[in-house]
């Protein structure tokens, strides 16, 4: 997060903010139920356009107006959306889904057709939509939105009729269902889209068929959301009217939830880190495991990065424990491994734990006896406070263990990323949030042609693996095949070093609101909040 | 009059000219793409938003075609927010940048010019040192201590006062006091020294002599003179107000242009940044403009030249 106006993390700051919260914290209160829930969502929305938007704050809203074959529930579960049904063919290829009826929400029908064109839409080169690879497992979605394939119905999707849709895959993808909740999978208004061009996604313009609809949307200030009445379920739908703050300064976004302005935070990005060690006492403090993992990656064409001992003796000598215990504090988990625990089905290997004395043989036998002759190095980080004491942290720790000398450069995020993608780096901060419960949205990353990957490293092995994986049909053989690619990658090559798996933060009082729970997605719908009864809020408090 | 006004602003053509085009040079020449992300992106895509935002020519081709299209009135779309137009997002910010910066102008002068001529008329006594203690509190204090406890006070423990938002009286209370409060003990002190100057003067000491009343002789005969250095100031003060309220903005949660001028300039928004750059430098103009009238309307020694 950057702040503004003053020196980043500076004491004098930090102090006075954290006196300032820790007294507001006595101060903290909640209003009774209304009909109006206020979420602090993060910053403004870049769109609310489904087929182009990257961020979760714009995915929260877009879910809230748009639903898509499928939809996710508040444990992150996969549950019928529009398509009532699916069935898969036996070799996992071929999915057809059978459409409830649903309408839009100025009351046209809507149609399998609708998506078939939504999804072409989604793949048209010239939307540009950055997250159309998750399509890509559909038959020539990929060459279609590259140029390369220019007549759409050579592609994977059909509308069989105007209630059933039938998508061809290139691979058996038993996490289809849990990408079609994915935005960019929604379908959208094409006439909508065509009469009113780049402003189709202003309120009175923009049409859904999700819970909600947009009522009002203030730039910079607020989306205002109000239920959808032609919405196929909607008398499950409890908050008549959501409003959605755009709040981009943590302090700014918890004086609004302490003085009551404010129902609930959901934006990790706007928890006062220096403040968490006494907000996590607090009983509306809810964090939960997160699909995300904090990791940094080697350029292994550089050396001494290029010898695989190196980068072990490296990983070893971090003990991920103490730093999540001292810097982070945010309740997040050591990593040992990329993909983060609780994904069904797949419990990922562990790699290399803390080793100081197995740490120093490696570096010896790499040909740097206690550190002696290894050349200096300089590990990159993006501005911000907690990448910077976590990078001090550990050049202490190589310090003391390895006897090597590392300096930090932080840079500022569009430069980073420039860095980062022209491999203008030794070793560099990263993190990576799966987009689906599925091994393969971390593992696919580190494929040698991933433009994802960002090391320079390649293993035959790992590719034959996961291409291996990706045509296995058996879900328990296919996740064999993907730990074992795991397994090169953070236990023999490590590439890259995983440090801790990111945790969901959000703010709210359980006494008065219900129908939000922790899952790995951080996905909690609009649709399934609600406000506890003034009778069960009291019964509720302790 | 009509003549010193149209050369002024023939003048500020080529200036807004000259900010435009070293704004979009630095932006564009900045390392980093408006479209990189953590994701990355494939090349066939990248070329797309770059056609689609019309960057995808040479860097002069780039810039000829933003200065037609901004003489034409358009901003263009910005690269940060799609959908949305940079008029369109100026439009709707640049009231609440106004009424913010508007409020806390009113409120510093007035606030300012009273303590500064109470503090003359009581010189060398409680009220006096009272006044210079607060000027030099209100000077020292930055925003950014200031705005937190005022919220700690007024939102969180008093509860007499929302600690953000926009839209009512209530809620732009706060945020215009704490930005106009440095800005005030400048002002107070700048009257204070010229009230100092012209209050032992003989045409005060006659006006005295033939029985005016006091407030006429104070804000008559000593502050319309005395005012010429808060006039003077009252140019960039008001330029500080609009721009420089972007940490008040952040802390209160408002929604005014100096958040999209930040985030323009980290996301490599070049039709944002150029934009709101834009804006910014007419109305210092403008300003700048308004003291120099201000100041030959009140002291008919200063030649409009």
């Amino acid at each position: 997060m950057f702040v503004y106006g003053f020196r980043n993390g500076s004491l004098s700051l930090r102090t006075v903010v954290c006196g300032i919260l820790l007294v507001a914290l006595a101060n903290c209160r909640h209003s009774p139920p209304s009909d109006r829930l206020v979420v602090i969502n993060g910053p403004e929305p870049e769109s609310l356009d489904p087929q182009v938007i990257t961020g979760q704050p714009e995915g929260r809203i877009c879910k809230a107006l748009f639903e898509g074959l499928t939809a996710e529930d508040k444990e992150g579960n996969v549950v019928p959306g529009i398509a009532r049904e699916w069935s898969v063919s036996p070799d996992g290829r071929t999915y057809r889904f059978l459409l409830r009826e649903s309408c839009w929400s100025d009351g046209s029908p809507l149609t399998a057709q609708d998506f078939a064109a939504s999804w072409q839409r989604a793949l048209e080169p010239r939307i540009a939509a950055k997250y159309a690879d998750l399509l890509y497992c559909i038959e020539n979605a990929e060459a279609y939105n590259r140029g390369r394939l220019r007549d759409f119905s050579q592609v994977g999707v059909r509308a069989i009729d105007s209630r059933t849709l039938e998508v061809h895959l290139i691979g058996p993808t038993p996490f289809f269902p849990s990408l079609c909740a994915q935005s960019i999978f929604s379908p959208v208004p094409l006439a909508v889209v065509r009469r009113h061009g780049d402003d189709w996604i202003k309120p009175g313009k923009l049409i859904g068929n999700g819970p909600y609809l947009l009522d009002s949307w203030q730039i910079n200030d607020r989306i205002v959301l109000r239920k959808n009445p032609r919405y196929w379920r909607q008398e499950t739908v409890r908050i008549p009217w959501i409003e959605a703050l755009a709040v981009t300064r943590a302090s700014a976004a918890f004086n609004l939830f302490a003085s009551g302005k404010a129902d609930l935070i959901l934006d990790k990005g706007l928890i006062p880190t220096f403040f968490l060690s006494e907000l996590r006492k607090q009983p509306y403090f809810h964090s939960a495991p997160f699909l995300a993992t904090y990791f940094y990656r080697f350029n292994v064409t550089t050396p001494p990065l290029n010898d695989p001992r190196v980068r072990k003796a490296l990983a070893l000598s971090v003990d991920r424990e103490r730093l999540i215990r001292t810097v982070t504090r945010g309740g997040e988990r050591p990593a040992h491994s990329l993909t983060p625990p609780g994904i069904p089905g797949y419990t990922p290997p562990t790699g290399l734990g803390f080793d100081p004395d197995r740490a120093r043989a490696l570096l010896a036998e790499a040909g740097f006896p206690g550190g002696r002759g290894f050349p200096p190095l300089t590990l990159l980080y993006n501005s911000s406070e907690q990448n910077e004491q976590i990078a001090t942290e550990i050049q202490a720790i190589w310090r003391q263990i390895l006897g090597i000398s590392v300096s930090l450069r932080n840079q500022e995020w569009k430069v980073y990323l420039n860095s980062v993608q022209s491999l203008s780096y030794q070793i560099a901060r990263s993190s990576w949030v799966g987009d689906y419960e599925d091994p393969f949205t971390f593992l696919g990353c580190f494929l040698r042609n991933s433009g994802n990957n960002n090391t320079g490293w390649s293993n035959d092995r790992y590719e034959k693996l996961l291409t291996e994986a990706t045509v296995t049909v058996a879900p328990k053989e296919r996740l064999a095949l993907l730990h074992e690619a795991e397994s090169i990658l953070v236990k023999e090559e490590l590439p890259i070093l995983p440090i801790y798996f990111y945790s969901g933060i959000m703010l709210y009082h359980e006494t008065r609101l219900g129908g939000i729970s922790a899952n790995l997605l951080d996905e909690h719908p609009f649709r399934e909040i609600y406000f506890r009864t003034r009778s069960a809020a009291d019964s509720a408090d302790p | 009059m009509l003549a010193f006004l149209l050369r002024r602003l023939t003048g500020a053509v080529p200036v807004l000219l000259g900010v435009i085009t070293i704004t979009f040079f630095l932006v564009r020449l900045a390392p980093g793409s408006p479209f990189a992300g953590e994701r990355a992106i494939p090349p066939a895509i990248l070329q797309e938003l770059e056609a689609r935002y019309k960057l995808n020519g040479s860097l002069w081709e780039q810039y000829t075609s933003y200065v037609s299209d901004v003489l034409h009135g358009d901003l263009r779309l910005s690269t940060r927010y799609r959908n949305r137009t940079v008029n369109e997002i100026i439009g709707q910010t640049l009231p609440v940048s106004l009424t913010l910066g508007g409020s806390a102008f009113a409120l510093a002068l007035g606030f300012g010019i009273a303590a500064g001529v109470w503090a003359a008329v009581r010189h060398n006594r409680t009220a006096d040192r009272l006044v210079q203690i607060l000027c030099l509190a209100g000077i020292s204090i930055p925003s950014f201590v200031l705005a937190p406890l005022a919220v700690l006070l007024f939102s969180l423990h008093w509860r007499l006062l929302p600690p953000g938002g926009w839209g009512s009286f209530r809620e732009l209370l706060l945020p215009a006091s704490c930005l106009a409060l440095p800005y005030a003990a400048v002002v107070a002190r700048l009257t204070r020294a010229s009230m100092l100057e012209i209050l032992p003067m003989d045409y005060i000491r006659t006006a005295r002599a033939k029985g005016l009343p006091a407030a006429t002789i104070l804000f008559v005969h000593g502050l319309k003179p005395a005012s010429l250095p808060i006039v003077a100031y009252a140019a960039p003060l008001a330029a500080n107000l609009l721009t420089g309220s972007l940490v008040i903005e952040e802390i209160f949660g408002i929604h005014g242009m100096g958040s999209f001028f930040v985030e323009g300039v980290l996301s490599r928004d070049v039709f944002l940044v150029a934009g709101v750059t834009l804006v910014y430098s007419a109305l210092l103009i403008g300003f700048n403009l308004l003291a120099d009238l201000t100041s030959a309307w009140l002291d008919k020694r200063v030649q409009l030249s």
